[in-house]
């Protein structure tokens, strides 16, 4: 079991520090570790040692936010203002957990609030009383990265978000619904449907159809 | 794109996901943040230097009008005080002029549509401003240099507010700078 993150952005008290997921993937391809030395001349200001932070972070923190925004040029806002809270707030990291996982609840944060200043968490998929969880293993479709790339890209905003939270990221639902500033029943609902409709976009033998104009 | 056929069954949402990999950001990045710490940095430093300027005026012009045709003879000015010179007189109106601007350019300024692009072009004019800011900082100016500078000074900073201004614009309008800029090209 890891260590919960702490939140260093704008809803530091909304993240409840719950568990991660006991079935889900925790680390990810963000979990990249920092050595001691180069964090410590970085909350010194040290120009070189924050550049050397950025770069090794500058993928990771540029996905997530394209695979939650939808678009690159969204996801280079998202990287360039992320990274400014970073360095703004090093000084605040007290070491307690992974930098990493503290860099990555900036980075999610500020996708969100890209998302929410432009009207679109709103965008989500429609709710029809309870929705069943979709437990089956993805479809074999979902092996071929630019169709699954297009099928995400066919959700909702709000949706695709708390899949790629949930799925890939690891966070709980009611990590999610605070994030999202929602109900953890509203992040549940929106991966069950979430999760049917991204089957289903990759198992018809037509490229999917967009339905959402902003992803 | 890989034939899905050849690939085995995957056992969960997150190994799908996980495979997509990294995406690779635009170059410049780094650039561009290394810009914005500057012309933050660089603001500061303004801001000190406005308060200075503003000091300095508040204690040398007093004297400067009180000194001629007053009934009494004027104290003498305290030694940090002198009396103004015509390099003086001829930087207050642009001492004035830039700290106008730079009120400007605060009321202009919303991070809230801002773009990568739009950053990168807006830190450049920055950068510039502040590489001014280092030579007006340098001891010893000569008085027609220093007037050359905030002179300078001043049209960078209408060319930041012009900027801004445009990018304000553009954004109520619901567009962006970028595509303006590819328009251009």
């Amino acid at each position: 079991m890891e260590t919960a993150v702490p939140e260093p952005g704008l809803l530091a008290t909304a993240v409840a520090p719950a568990s991660r997921r006991a079935d889900g993937p925790p680390r990810g391809a963000f979990a990249i570790e920092v050595p001691a030395a180069l964090l410590a001349r970085a909350r010194r200001g040290e120009r070189a040692a924050l550049e050397q932070i950025y770069r090794r972070f500058e993928r990771p923190v540029y996905t997530l936010a394209l695979r939650i925004c939808g678009s690159s040029e969204e996801a280079s806002d998202v990287l360039q203002e992320a990274m400014l809270k970073m360095i703004d707030r090093i000084g605040d990291y007290r070491g307690d957990s992974p930098f990493w996982g503290w860099l990555r609840q900036i980075a999610v944060n500020e996708a969100l609030m890209l998302l929410r200043r432009r009207r679109r968490l709103d965008d989500a998929l429609g709710i029809e009383g309870r929705e069943p969880v979709d437990e089956a293993p993805p479809p074999a479709a979902a092996a071929d990265a630019a169709r699954l790339q297009r099928a995400l890209a066919a959700l909702p905003d709000a949706t695709r978000s708390v899949l790629w939270l949930y799925h890939a990221e690891g966070y709980t639902h009611e990590e999610i619904g605070a994030l999202m500033q929602r109900t953890p029943s509203f992040s549940k609902s929106q991966l069950a449907r979430g999760t049917r409709r991204l089957r289903a976009l990759l198992e018809s033998p037509a490229h999917p159809t967009p339905e959402s104009g902003h992803a | 794109m890989p034939d899905r056929n050849h690939h085995a069954p995957t056992d969960s949402w997150h190994e799908v996901f996980a495979a997509l990999g990294h995406e690779e950001p635009p170059r410049g990045g780094w650039d561009a943040v290394a810009a914005r710490l500057d012309a933050r940095r660089a603001r500061r430093w303004r801001a000190g230097l406005a308060i200075a300027a503003a000091l300095a005026l508040t204690t040398v012009l007093p004297w400067r009008l009180l000194a001629p045709g007053d009934a009494e003879p004027a104290p003498s000015p305290p030694a940090t005080a002198a009396a103004p010179t015509a390099a003086e007189t001829a930087l207050a109106p642009l001492y004035a002029e830039s700290a106008r601007l730079e009120a400007l350019l605060g009321q202009l300024r919303d991070g809230s549509v801002s773009s990568g692009a739009a950053a990168v072009i807006g830190g450049e004019l920055e950068a510039r401003l502040a590489t001014v800011d280092m030579a007006l900082a340098r001891p010893g100016l000569d008085p027609e240099r220093e007037q050359a500078l905030w002179q300078q000074r001043i049209e960078l900073l209408r060319e930041l507010v012009d900027f801004e201004g445009t990018r304000l614009w553009l954004a109520a309008n619901g567009n962006r700078y970028d595509p303006v800029l590819v328009q251009v090209d």
